[in-house]
């Protein structure tokens, strides 16, 4: 008999690998990145809505800015999900709309409200002089933003970028309340069968630890790459091993 | 100033001390009384023709205080269910449990778990003094907690859209097809069974949600082909659907529900079912399944 | 107005600009001769930069005209009357007409082959290859060959201007401005900047509006100073002859405080 208050690394480790486990993994990995690419997306164009100087164009931005950051995630995904279907009756609408991209949707516009904001920052962070001597040189105010802004504004953005993505990957665990089966979504349907809440709740931190290590790293690399043009590279964890290794290496 | 500021804090606190007691009046009206079991030595019932034993609780370390607190998933009506737009419970098992407590001299307060398919584990870590939820009783289940029959077996009822376009009439016909029901329930059991049975070459795509009217609304939308849950439940979702979905299947296997009681709390256990067999003989029992038109639903052993 | 390759290189005409209530240009009259080169001086707030920036059209003129090569900047005439020229069209006209700032604004992001190479790659849709030729021969120019494929953080500020003035000649632009090319410099390392403009008024019979204080520079290079005060021209000359007998009051003042 198995008691319930007992904790049994068994469990954990008969559970890491399962099937269900790695889809939940999966799905949320799969999930996050693609809803922070829409909030990227959308980010660059609403903040290029709101800096722009065009009145209307700032003003719809600010509104998007408003709704989405003002109500939860999983409020708008409930909607997307299960309300707005209602209004349309269209079958093929409703079939289409999965769980999985209801849920990709839903976390890519109300990532894009967080993004807007960040990217807005990250463009007012570049100093005026540069957007002038774009356009010094001929370029358009589009064509500046793109070629010499955005590309400075990036260094400021990944950091906050890079806490947004992991509380995406987080975050998608809500999108359970509609049926989709995440990482912590799979565990809750394991420990449902066999009551080993704690071992399965276990599994769920120890590979959302593991994935955001991961992506840790990888933004590490980013900033590193971004800062190219500095006189003192930053090291990160592959730097420091790459360095170690060639320092080993016989000559 | 003074004077005055202490005066209105007077008549604050007088005003909120009347108010507390009418409260406490009015709950006692209609709630059940405290110290039944001290004076009368027996408590009366609602037609109050009939007496029962009073139940010992003395050795109840659970019920010391007066109170039994009931852990549920309570949205799954008309089992357990916050009336509309109110933070009351009420259904079939809330009604009955109010009888138990009657029964037993004590208060009970009703507690919404986190999630259903937690509520054993809930249970053994002593969050609640018992969980009733509409839990059918299984292998798994009891090789963690006891349990109090108390209702059933209660069959599962296959919820389809109006009209039953994928024509289900029997369980063979669920094979392939998407089908809903709340994750931890004994349907979901079921459709894992099917799945290495009678679905083996063609399994059921078994969608899983977290509480089951999500999974209702998933029917309604048409995104899955059949919704399981409990008969009754079933039957309840389909009258509130205004025609939008009905029962196609009722009947095949199902459990007893079952009060979940902790393996070391053998005393509460007996005194649950002393409690149930003491409604079951004065008709209160009875009352309860009519009140809900829920006769069949009497337990059978 | 005069076609393109005849008449004067540049046409201020009545030039006003105000930042709200405040007024900067006042009327301003300035024409510049095809490889003249012609320095402005004038006191801070005189709106000196102000003018180079309109010339380009980095900001909006509130009256007057300017005409770069017989063009019109910043606007076409429609029956009579002014409107701003589309984006597009603003950005062509700004093309050719070269800026150096005070505070140099290369781009940190690219290489100093990259910023030279930026504006003829993707607003000249030059092929790489010729763009990669011209910006390493304007490099050698201006001394920086070996800094092809540094990034601007870790040059000098005399280096960076250098790139800079490189970065608008990559352009080949018909008129070059400069706005306090060497006010930001530490005082050792204005004269390399100044060896290259000099060089590109002598050597190439650039037409050049340069804002300084430089007085040597002016006196050596200069065919014409100009002295503004208050938004308006208050007096022009050869350089010479402007700093030995300034004949403006406020000119005598402003002189007897640089010299």
């Amino acid at each position: 008999m198995t008691l319930a208050l007992e904790f049994d690394f068994g469990v954990v480790r008969e559970y890491m690998f399962n099937d269900v486990i790695l889809d939940g993994v999966w799905t949320t990995i799969q999930i996050a990145v693609l809803a922070q690419l829409i909030g990227v997306v959308l980010g660059v164009l609403f903040a290029l809505m709101r800096v722009s100087g065009n009145r209307a164009l700032g003003f719809a931005a600010g509104f998007y800015v408003w709704f989405f950051r003002g109500t939860p995630a999983l409020l708008q995904l409930m909607i997307l999900y299960l309300g707005i279907p209602r209004m349309f009756d269209n079958q093929t609408l409703t079939t289409e709309l999965t769980a999985f991209r209801a849920a990709v949707i839903a976390f890519g516009v109300n990532e894009g409200a967080y993004m807007t904001e960040i990217m807005r920052a990250g463009i007012l962070s570049v100093e005026g002089g540069q957007m002038d001597a774009g356009k010094s040189l001929g370029m358009t105010q589009l064509q500046a933003m793109r070629r010499i802004i955005l590309p400075q504004a990036m260094r400021v953005v990944v950091p906050p970028t890079g806490n947004e993505f992991i509380a995406l990957l987080k975050n998608s665990s809500v999108a359970f309340a509609i049926g989709l089966v995440e990482l912590l979504g799979a565990a809750n349907l394991i420990y449902s069968v066999n009551f080993n809440v704690m071992e399965l709740l276990v599994v769920a931190g120890i590979w959302y630890l593991a994935i955001t290590t991961v992506f840790s790293i990888a933004q590490a690399e980013i900033e590193r790459l971004l800062a190219v043009s500095d006189r003192e590279r930053p090291l990160t964890l592959v730097s420091r091993v790459l360095d170690l290794m060639a320092a080993r290496r016989p000559l | 100033m003074n004077t005055r500021i202490s005066f209105s804090w007077q008549l604050l606190l007088t005003l909120l001390a009347a108010a507390l007691l009418v409260l406490a009046a009015a709950c006692g009206g209609d709630d059940d009384d405290d110290d039944g079991g001290d004076d009368g030595g027996a408590t009366p019932t609602e037609d109050g023709g009939a007496t029962v034993e009073p139940i010992d609780i003395s050795g109840v370390p659970e019920l010391a205080d007066g109170m039994l607190t009931v852990g549920s998933d309570i949205a799954y009506p008309p089992i357990e269910y916050y009336e509309e737009g109110t933070q009351n419970a009420t259904g079939l098992d809330i009604d009955l449990m109010n009888a138990l407590a009657e029964a037993l001299g004590v208060d009970v307060e009703y507690k919404q778990v986190a999630d259903f398919a937690g509520i054993v584990g809930d249970l053994t870590a002593k969050r609640y003094d018992v969980v009733m939820s509409a839990i059918s009783i299984t292998e798994e289940r009891q090789a963690e907690i006891d349990f109090v029959p108390y209702f059933g077996p209660a069959g599962t009822g296959v919820l389809v859209q109006a009209g039953n376009p994928e024509g289900i009439t029997k369980i063979e016909d669920l094979c392939g097809k998407a089908v809903g029901a709340q994750v931890g329930t004994i349907q979901v059991d079921y459709m894992n069974e099917f799945n290495k049975g009678q679905c083996k070459d063609n399994p059921i795509d078994i969608k899983e949600y977290p509480d089951n009217p999500t999974s209702v609304q998933e029917l309604g939308l048409g995104r899955i082909a059949a919704q399981l849950s409990d008969d009754p439940v079933a039957a309840y979702s389909a009258l509130q659907s205004d025609g939008e979905i009905e029962v196609a299947v009722t009947g095949f296997d199902s459990a007893p529900y079952g009060i979940g009681v902790r393996k070391d709390s053998p005393e509460l256990k007996a005194a649950l079912e002393a409690a149930l067999a003491a409604i079951r003989d004065s008709g209160v029992y009875d009352q309860v399944l009519a009140d809900w038109g829920q006769e069949d639903l009497a337990y059978q052993d | 107005m005069s076609a393109p390759g005849a008449g004067p290189m540049l046409r201020c005409l009545g030039v006003h600009k105000h930042f709200g209530r405040l007024e900067v240009l006042r009327g301003v009259d300035l024409e510049v001769e095809r490889g003249e080169v012609v320095v402005v001086l004038g006191p801070s707030g005189s709106g000196k930069s102000t003018l180079l920036r309109c010339i380009n059209h980095l900001e909006k003129l509130n009256d007057g005209r300017i005409y770069v090569d017989g063009e019109l900047i910043g606007y076409r005439e429609v029956n009579g009357r002014l409107r701003e020229d589309s984006e597009r069209e603003i950005a062509r006209k700004r093309s050719q007409i070269g800026l150096v700032f005070q505070r140099f604004n290369l781009f940190p992001h690219l290489s100093v082959l990259g910023n030279v190479m930026e504006a003829p790659v993707h607003v000249k849709k030059m092929p790489r290859k010729d763009a990669e030729a011209i910006a390493r021969e304007l490099l050698a120019r201006v001394g920086l060959s070996a800094k092809a494929d540094e990034y601007p953080g870790r040059l000098s500020g005399g280096q960076q201007q250098r790139v800079a003035i490189a970065r608008a000649l990559a352009m080949q632009p018909k008129l070059m401005l400069f706005d306090e090319p060497t006010s930001a410099l530490d005082p050792e390392l204005v004269g390399e900047v100044l060896d290259v403009m000099k060089s590109l008024a002598r050597d190439t019979g650039m037409t050049m509006v340069v804002v300084t204080h430089e007085l040597g520079f002016a006196r050596e290079v200069a065919d014409r100073a100009v002295f503004m005060a208050e938004g308006v021209v208050v007096e022009e000359g050869t350089p010479s002859e402007m700093f030995a007998a300034p004949r403006e009051p406020r000119t005598q003042a402003f002189l007897s405080r640089i010299l």
